[in-house]
């Protein structure tokens, strides 16, 4: 029973890559998310908090996010790991410096001092979670919930027009 | 015509012509033009009638200061009323309209109101209103709303939308004249991050509309050069047309940029900044004396900008008169310009105007020494007050300098704030550079930059030596708050009826209450109350000034958020496979729920909603429930955390099993209630309604963290990871067990077991819970996989008759069933109001089981849940109804209940509902009456179980 052929819900919202402006909004499916949360962080070899190294993107002192394509963390005593890869969707923006874009929608400091490269956080856009890390100030990755994804894709495709 | 174009003079630029409407009359401007600025080079004097009055009103200021040249800005449903002329840039095609009048602008009968004007003074509306008592709804109120504001409302969506947004920096400057820049450009050439914003075009402030030198060249020059490298600077940004509106913790200030962008009318930005240095400069205020609101009569720094900066001479023949050394700048400014100044007065020579002449425009003027001199312009200046205003809003209180005879910053500045220029009293060209070059150096050196040596560069020193001159007192009215027709008369009569107190005269007299917030006349209103009550300025003190310092539109708060846009859209895993169905959706929370499926056929949705409940209890039907709540808890005390969570115990929950679980508040009220699964030694599902999944998960942290912070749990929401079907009715196991390779009957997967496997070949999960009554499951796979699922099933079911069903059979499933819901879980009900209060263990301590002992909680005559049916089985139900005794009057006395949920139930072929009563099921068999007021309808009921079907519980263990 396992020849089912199963499609992306909801409907992929981004079936191609979106250009607006500069900016160029693609949906990437193929890696898998898993959130890991630590009972002694202290203990555990991750980045400082509000970094990404390796995928590893830590938004809370005991809580990562980890980014990745082929085995899952393997859970272990103390560290409790839960699959966010059909939670999350997640969106690749390159192509131009978005923080003028990004400034119309989250509330952080994304300024090169605050935020440079390598960082990432957890926050709200337009009323909407989203965890966010900044490659370079023209390479963003933005997670967002699977099930308002469409109102975030929107709302963000919005703001890079307000910022043209 | 009053005004005209100057030949030469100004820093408009004369290549780009515009055309502009006002009222019916098409008429040219420049590029550089403001409307107020191009009305005058027109002629126009009369640009609309006051508030209360209806007296004519002409432009009055330059600047955001403007009383009353409030004007409508385009047509139709994108009218703006109440726009200052003197903020409004000219555009090609800008339309514009005189306000407040009835007949036309030059002959508004609503003028009578000048003329009864001995009986409309401060406080007419307290002491004419009072009687008959009648009067007021039917009679007063509307006639006095019918004749209230100034612009009127479209009332009809513009389509314009604000942005909104934020913006962070190391120092905010406000305003950019002359201390502004130099303070920006100290830090900017630190590095510092910094925002420069500026209510006009961020080149210089009122420098940009004067003639004075800044080293070798004109102040204006200068500014644009200054602009020019801070524009060059990539650690600076400048916001032209920003009003920086209010001052907020944190370092946070609102700000409304009013250029258009990409569609947008604007943007509203919140910004933060670890300092901020005020540099709004100073307002010129007028004086008092009688028929100082004719149009014609203006500010003195207003008439020397417009020839200076836009080139327009606001008179022919125009008189200047003034208490301090500005009045003869103004003249000597006028006559370069090449305007013809026809009288230089200075109250300091005993020179006071007592009264004014012409009808819709100045004509004559007439001194107390029997002076005439005649005049279509005259320029005033009684001084200058500072812009303090952002200075106020966290509760500072501004000092009063007599030298100045001004109010100065008070020493409680908002925290990271620092001033300077003329809003501290520095009104010397020279001062203002130097201090904003001191500002800025030492914000600098607070920051850890080196501070750069700045050569401050030598400027024209303007004196302002003032004398104060408040009011001349002679026969007729005085203007003291033009937006609001207040005069000094209305201030010495606050006074005699008591209202010695600045706020309560304030009130009463409405002065400093408009839109222009008495920028221009409040200062002197304090000086006449002062003077009435015979104490000083400082005994008499100043209102406080609150947010916003202009107004700012409805519209920019709301930014992005409106209509669709005002909150997020949630689609289900199911969604696009719904809409091929033809299902119609309901809101629920963000959500976006399948309500019901209607069929060929149908034409009532209650048609579609009976058919998917009977074949749902008669074979099988799947319910998209992917919306519930899912809390993912683990850790090494998830299990003691639950129980402590829990009202009910959770310690011995087996491993494999689900349970119930009732959760309460702090406050002992039942707060939500579902399902929690324990998928293995240290892990657990929660499952919480759709409404309050984000305020369970919030509560749950605030345990967690605040209350149990020893324990090891963790929390993380999974609601959108997974899709989730109810599979429901007698034919749920058959159809599941085509997708389910492993034993799901009853004896191999008991009535609440759960575990993880595989669905069709992927990970899934199943639950064996029923919300609806039947023989029911739960389904779940990662959601990527919840859009096949459906499909499958509906088509595996076919055989069977299944049918998909949505949130209105699922509803009435549940009322049939006797559970509690929204309805019935409203924050006022405890668990034993719900029939649940052996749930809440009393072998444990838990959140809210002790305030849920409290005598009033546990009173025997609260009402609790009760099932009702109509006598008349073909009446209708509805939630919301009160339950009265029979045959008593419907008083809040007689009230002893209320019904929760309602609904017909195709089941038993009538309506039936939920409710609470007092006294609740003691009280069954009783005969009532459910009284729907707002409905006007009330049916005869019968109390009965809550469980109308299967009170047993024999059809979900099957």
């Amino acid at each position: 029973m396992s020849d089912l052929a199963f499609a992306l819900t909801p409907k992929a919202t981004l079936a191609r890559p979106v250009q607006v402006g500069p900016w160029t909004i693609t949906e990437i499916t193929s890696d898998g998310l898993w959130s890991v949360s630590a009972s002694d962080p202290a203990t555990v070899a991750w980045p400082a908090v509000g970094r990404t190294e390796n995928g590893v993107h830590r938004i809370g002192a005991d809580l990562a996010f980890v980014e990745t394509d082929s085995a899952p963390p393997a859970p272990s005593d103390g560290l409790w790991t839960t699959d966010q890869t059909d939670g999350w969707t997640r969106i690749e923006v390159t192509g131009g410096d978005l923080r003028p874009a990004l400034a119309y929608l989250i509330s952080l400091d994304l300024g090169d001092p605050s935020f440079p490269n390598g960082a990432c956080a957890r926050t709200q856009a337009a009323h909407l979670s989203v965890i966010l890390t900044r490659k370079a100030a023209d390479h963003w990755t933005l997670w967002t919930p699977r099930s308002s994804a469409e109102s975030f894709l929107h709302h963000l495709e919005e703001a890079c027009r307000t910022a043209l | 015509m009053s005004g005209y174009r100057l030949a030469t003079a100004g820093r408009i630029d004369r290549s780009k012509p515009i055309s502009f409407r006002f009222d019916n009359t098409w008429m040219k401007g420049f590029e550089g033009d403001t409307l107020a600025s191009a009305l005058l080079a027109n002629g126009v004097s009369l640009v609309g009638r006051s508030f209360k009055y209806h007296r004519p009103r002409g432009i009055f200021s330059d600047g955001s200061d403007e009383p009353n040249a409030l004007v409508t800005i385009g047509e139709g449903a994108a009218a703006t009323p109440n726009t200052r002329a003197t903020m409004v840039p000219l555009t090609q095609g800008l339309v514009a309209s005189s306000q407040n009048w009835r007949g036309s602008l030059k002959w508004d009968l609503m003028s009578v109101n000048d003329i009864a004007a001995p009986f409309l003074s401060a406080g007419f509306y307290y002491k004419t209103f009072m009687w008959p008592k009648a009067f007021w709804e039917k009679v007063y109120e509307p006639f006095i709303r019918s004749s209230a504001g100034l612009g009127v409302l479209s009332e009809k969506s513009d389509g314009a939308v604000h942005a909104s947004g934020w913006k962070h920096c190391d120092v905010l400057v406000i305003g950019a004249g002359p201390s502004g820049l130099m303070a920006a450009l100290t830090l900017g050439r630190t590095g510092a991050r910094v925002i420069v914003a500026d209510e006009a075009d961020a080149n210089g402030g009122r420098l940009a509309r004067e003639s004075l030198a800044v080293g070798d060249e004109l102040g204006a020059d200068w500014a644009v050069g200054v602009r020019a490298e801070l524009d060059s600077l990539p650690n600076v940004e400048v916001l032209p047309r920003t009003t920086v509106w209010g001052v907020y913790d944190e370092g946070l200030y609102g700000a409304l940029e009013r250029t258009e962008r990409n569609g947008t009318r604007g943007t509203h930005w919140r910004i933060r900044a670890k300092h901020s240095i005020l540099a709004a400069g100073a307002t010129e205020r007028p004086i008092a004396f009688p028929g100082n609101d004719r149009p014609g009569v203006m500010l003195a720094s207003a008439a020397r900008g417009y020839a200076n900066h836009e080139g327009v001479a606001v008179g022919r023949r125009v008189a200047v008169w003034g208490n301090n050394d500005n009045a003869t700048r103004t003249a000597k400014d006028l006559k370069a310009a090449g305007v013809r100044v026809v009288a230089e007065l200075d109250t300091r020579k005993g020179d006071e105007i007592v009264r004014t002449k012409g009808r819709h425009g100045l004509r004559e003027i007439f001194l107390s020494d029997d002076r005439r001199i005649e005049a279509d312009a005259l320029a005033i200046s009684g001084g200058w007050s500072p812009n303090v205003h952002l200075t106020c809003h966290h509760r500072g209180r501004p000092v009063w300098d007599e030298e100045r005879a001004a109010f100065l910053p008070g020493p409680d500045l908002p925290p990271g704030m620092a001033c300077a220029g003329a809003v501290t009293g520095a009104y010397a060209l020279s001062d203002a550079l130097r201090q904003g070059a001191e500002v800025g150096s030492d914000i600098a050196e607070a920051l850890g930059k080196p501070a750069p040596r700045l050569n401050v560069p030598e400027a024209e020193d303007d004196p302002r030596e003032v004398s104060a001159f408040w009011q001349v007192k002679a026969k007729g009215r005085a203007w003291v708050d033009m937006q609001n027709d207040v005069t000094s008369k209305d201030i010495v009569q606050a006074q005699a009826e008591g209202f010695v107190s600045v706020e309560h005269a304030k009130r009463y007299t409405t002065l400093g209450m408009a839109t222009d917030q008495g920028k221009t006349g409040n200062v002197l209103g304090l000086a006449l109350l002062a003077e009435a009550t015979g104490r000083t300025i400082p005994e008499t003190g100043t209102t406080i000034f609150r947010p916003p310092y202009t107004p700012i539109p409805m519209g920019a708060m709301a930014g992005t958020h409106r209509g669709q846009h005002f909150q997020p859209l949630r689609k289900t895993p199911s969604h696009a496979w719904a809409k091929e169905q033809g299902a119609v959706f309901t809101e629920a929370g963000l959500w976006l729920r399948a309500q019901y499926f209607p069929q060929p056929g149908e034409t009532h949705w209650r048609q579609s909603v009976d058919r998917e409940v009977i074949a749902t209890r008669r074979g099988v039907g799947i319910c998209d429930v992917s919306t519930l709540g899912k809390i993912d808890v683990q850790g090494r005390d998830a299990a003691a955390f639950l129980n402590f969570v829990y009202a009910n115990g959770f310690a011995k929950l087996a491993v494999g099993k689900t349970r119930y679980g009732l959760m309460l508040r702090e406050d002992g009220f039942a707060f939500d209630d579902g399902t929690c699964a324990r998928l293995s030694e240290n892990r657990y599902m929660v499952t919480t309604t759709t409404a309050n999944a984000g305020s369970v998960l919030r509560h749950m942290e605030f345990v967690r963290q605040c209350l149990c912070p020893e324990m090891d749990v963790h929390l993380i929401s999974v609601t959108d990871a997974w899709a989730q079907y109810a599979v429901a009715g007698p034919q749920s196991r058959a159809l599941l067990q085509k997708v389910i390779d492993e034993d799901i009957s009853n004896e191999g997967f008991p009535f609440m077991a759960c575990k993880g496997l595989d669905v069709a070949g992927v990970p899934g999960r199943l639950f064996r819970i029923s919300f609806s009554g039947e023989l029911a499951y739960e389904v779940a796979v990662p959601t990527r996989y919840g859009d096949a699922l459906i499909r499958r099933l509906m088509e595996l079911g076919a055989p069977m008759g299944v049918v998909p069903y949505g949130t209105e059979a699922l509803g009435v499933m549940r009322i049939e069933k006797g559970h509690a819901a929204g309805g019935e879980l409203n924050g006022q009900t405890t668990a034993g109001d719900l029939g649940l209060g052996r749930m809440v263990s009393t072998k444990k301590d838990s959140i809210g089981t002790v305030s849920s002992k409290r005598p009033a909680l546990e009173a025997g005559d609260r009402p609790a849940l009760v099932g009702l049916v109509p006598v008349n089985k073909t009446a209708h139900l509805q939630a919301g109804a009160h339950i009265l005794p029979p045959k008593v009057a419907t008083k809040t006395a007689n009230d002893q209940g209320w019904v929760s949920s309602a609904c017909h139930s195709p089941t038993l072929g009538h309506d039936i509902a939920l409710g609470f009563l007092k006294g609740g099921m003691a009280r069954a068999g009783e005969t009532l009456v459910a009284w729907d007021g707002i409905r006007g309808v009330q049916s005869d009921v019968t109390v009965v179980s809550p469980h109308f079907y299967d009170p047993e519980g024999e059809r979900l263990r099957v």
